[in-house]
């Protein structure tokens, strides 16, 4: 058992990532030189394994563009978000430094993607018996919300104590994170894609995620206009009048 | 049919300015001696590997007894965490005695590096590089024993909060600490005595 936690090789980082992630640090040293490179290798590998289980709602190509971008999307909260979630921590009182955050956040996701690699079987199987698009959609945000929470949980206990407003940074951190990752994923999209729709590695830039998730609770609602009819009437002039989008476009697509 | 998407030319600004900033930070960190799987992951992932810019060079590498040393320390944590164990709070003696711990055997590494290469040449060595590697050799054998016996210390005060839990008596968890960091401190003494013996 201590050579696993020792040990740096892919398979033993696996094993304390799952078991005990604290086994990681020694005191107050976070050996970040030697596990940063390995904690990245293994999102890449969980992350693209089960961005090639969503990848096979569509399959083909999409098998390998939802691989290639899942990770992506997993790293990019890290990327954007470390340094204003170790601002909001040190001014809840929580003395923790840039290493320590990069450290703990990095097991976070990995333990995350562990775990949704680890469901991807099961959603491999939902998928592969013709499911409907927006279960398919649920079913994914599903295993996203079960693994990612466990992953935030991961974060939180890594994290050194103290501070009198802890929890608040908690939240307020899960919360940014939270949002550029929902954002992350819009940017990146689609990773499921729509029977109808054209495989596309990524689509133009346009609107957010807010505007989806509005067009979303719309169409659960019956109303079958999508974000860009509504950004048509917000912006336009007039002069530039587009059909609302109708069922089945990708306008909500994710 | 596979589409592609068009870009604002701000996004593509934003990419260079990003691929650009982590390749130079590769490069730094290569050139400090750190692997080429960190250089790698620095140039897609720069952000996470700005702390190693802080340090001066590679992190050392993990001596002989680093296995047996973060084992122990794990189990002593798992025994704290114990129910048994409540209230008994980790103390920050812990974190420092720890760290006396892996630079103790990060030296013990140093030492089997330079014993290994100039035991190589063994062949042709000089009797004073002789009678200085059997100096060395004996200093690093106190340093290990010395290691040891505070690890074998620490299983020791894993016992007592066992034997807390039982019986209730309170143990005095940082006074053992301390003095188990003091052990530690004592190591250069030890291996300055075998060097002078």
């Amino acid at each position: 058992m201590s050579a696993a936690r020792n040990d740096t090789s892919l398979l033993s980082l696996t094993v304390a990532v799952l078991r005990a992630p604290a086994s990681l640090v020694t005191g107050d040293r976070v050996p970040l030189a030697r596990v940063l490179p390995g904690l990245l290798l293994l999102i890449a590998l969980a992350g693209g394994l089960f961005g090639l289980v969503i990848g096979s709602y569509r399959g083909g190509v999409q098998h390998l563009f939802a691989a290639i971008k899942l990770p992506a999307v997993l790293l990019l909260p890290l990327v954007v978000t470390l340094p204003a979630i170790r601002a909001l921590y040190r001014a809840a009182g929580v003395d923790v430094g840039y290493d320590r955050l990069c450290f703990a956040a990095l097991v976070g996701v990995a333990r995350a993607s562990l775990l949704a690699a680890a469901m991807g079987p099961a959603l491999w199987l939902l998928y592969s018996v013709n499911l409907d698009y927006h279960r398919a959609v649920m079913c994914l945000c599903g295993a996203l919300v079960v693994a990612g929470s466990i992953g935030l949980f991961t974060v939180a206990t890594l994290l050194p104590g103290g501070g009198r407003l802890r929890i608040t940074a908690h939240l307020a951190s899960f919360a940014i994170a939270g949002l550029v990752f929902a954002q992350g994923g819009w940017l990146l999209r689609p990773f499921l894609v729509r029977p109808r729709a054209e495989v596309t590695f990524l689509r133009p830039m346009e609107a957010n995620v807010f505007s989806s998730v509005g067009a979303a609770w719309r169409s659960s609602r019956g109303d079958y206009r999508g974000w860009d009819a509504e950004a048509v009437q917000v912006w336009s002039d007039g002069d530039d009048v587009r059909e609302p989008s109708l069922p089945g476009d990708r306008s909500d697509e994710r | 049919m596979i589409a592609t998407a068009t870009f604002e030319p701000l996004a593509y600004v934003l990419g260079i300015g990003y691929v650009a900033v982590g390749a130079a930070i590769a490069i730094v960190l290569s050139r400090r001696g750190h692997p080429s799987g960190v250089a790698l992951g620095a140039f897609a992932c720069w952000p996470l590997f700005v702390p190693l810019l802080a340090q001066r060079g590679a992190a050392p590498s993990p001596g002989p007894l680093h296995a047996r040393i973060a084992a122990t320390l794990l189990d002593l944590r798992d025994a704290m965490a114990e129910p048994g164990a409540a209230g008994l709070a980790l103390p920050d003696d812990l974190a420092g005695l720890v760290d006396d711990l892996y630079r103790a055997d990060e030296r013990l590494a140093l030492v089997d590096r330079l014993l290994a290469s100039v035991e190589l040449r063994a062949g042709r060595a000089a009797p004073g590089v002789v009678q200085s590697t059997d100096e060395l050799r004996r200093a690093r054998a106190a340093t290990a024993a010395q290691i040891e016996a505070v690890l074998d210390g620490v299983v020791q005060l894993r016992l007592q909060i066992g034997l807390r839990a039982l019986a209730g008596n309170s143990v005095p968890v940082q006074e053992r600490l301390r003095d188990l960091r003091g052990r530690l401190a004592a190591i250069d003494e030890i291996a300055a005595m075998e060097l002078h013996a």
